[in-house]
């Protein structure tokens, strides 16, 4: 395997279309090649900082319950009944 | 995380898939309070400004009770929405006219290689505690050069921990499609905060 081979495996994230052998391979690419290690560091880096930005971007309580109710006044009209009238 | 998991899988039942589909408001209220949350925080995580992801969020429902009816329940409800949501993110992006037309990092990416696929240009090592206070900071910069459907592929991954097919149907691509969208992302990320300095 190449490191070429063994960035685009980190990066795709097909490691579960690899077969077993393939995976033990590139694990074993991984471990021996050190600018391969630091490559795949610094991708699981960036997903977690990534991960950690993107979850403080939630709304707060109050945030979130005058963008509901803004959108709940758009509800369809409700039916006076089942059969359509 | 698993909290968040358990209030969204409640609501997707057969249940609730005939009451969206009668337009009953309790029903479509359920799905609201499930999925507004996340709805929110992922147009946030494309990219979009306070104001615009909460008018996104909003016609991403009002989409979401105009087509009620017509849901058949065949996807989950969850990705039924974030399908919606992902189009009226393109339609937000569009207006304020942003273009992505040429996709360069395949090439850097294989610049950094030789022919027999040996790097020329290693990553550089890093300090994990300097890299997270740095990255943190020139994340943004970073996020706007990721093109919409590669970054939305990467959002749906990493921060609503989508499966596979079901980021495969959000955005309608194969999941060979995926992986080059999430590959492209990472690596327009990485040589992204390379060239600003960080590990260096």
């Amino acid at each position: 395997m190449t490191c070429k081979e063994a960035l685009h495996h980190v990066a795709c994230e097909d490691i579960e279309s690899l077969s077993w052998r393939q995976r033990r391979i590139l694990k074993r690419h991984i471990k021996v090649c050190p600018p391969c290690k630091d490559y795949a560091d610094q991708v699981r880096a960036i997903q977690r900082i990534f991960r950690k930005k993107s979850r403080g971007l939630a709304l707060d309580e109050a945030e979130l319950k005058q963008l509901k109710a803004t959108i709940m006044e758009c509800l369809p009209d409700e039916e006076s009944d089942g059969d359509g009238t | 995380m698993t909290a968040a998991k358990n209030s969204t899988t409640s609501v997707e039942t057969p249940e609730i898939v005939a009451g969206i589909q009668a337009q009953d408001h309790e029903a479509l209220e359920a799905v609201v309070n499930a999925y507004l949350p996340q709805i929110v925080r992922a147009a946030r995580g494309a990219g979009l400004s306070a104001v615009t992801a909460d008018d996104v969020a909003q016609e991403t429902f009002i989409t979401f009770f105009e087509k009620s009816p017509t849901f058949e329940g065949r996807s989950k409800i969850r990705t039924w929405i974030f399908g919606i949501l992902y189009r009226k993110i393109a339609e937000a992006r569009r207006s304020v006219k942003r273009s992505n037309e040429m996709d360069d990092i395949d090439e850097i990416v294989d610049q950094r290689f030789n022919a027999d696929g040996k790097w020329i240009s290693p990553p550089r090592p890093v300090d994990q505690e300097l890299y997270e206070s740095e990255v943190m900071g020139l994340l943004d910069d970073c996020l706007e050069t990721v093109p919409d459907q590669q970054r939305m592929a990467f959002v749906l991954r990493e921060v609503e921990d989508m499966e596979t097919p079901e980021i495969c149907n959000v955005l309608d691509v194969t999941s060979t499609n995926l992986g080059v969208l999430l590959f492209r992302a990472r690596n327009r990320l990485r040589e992204c905060l390379e060239s600003k300095g960080v590990g260096s």
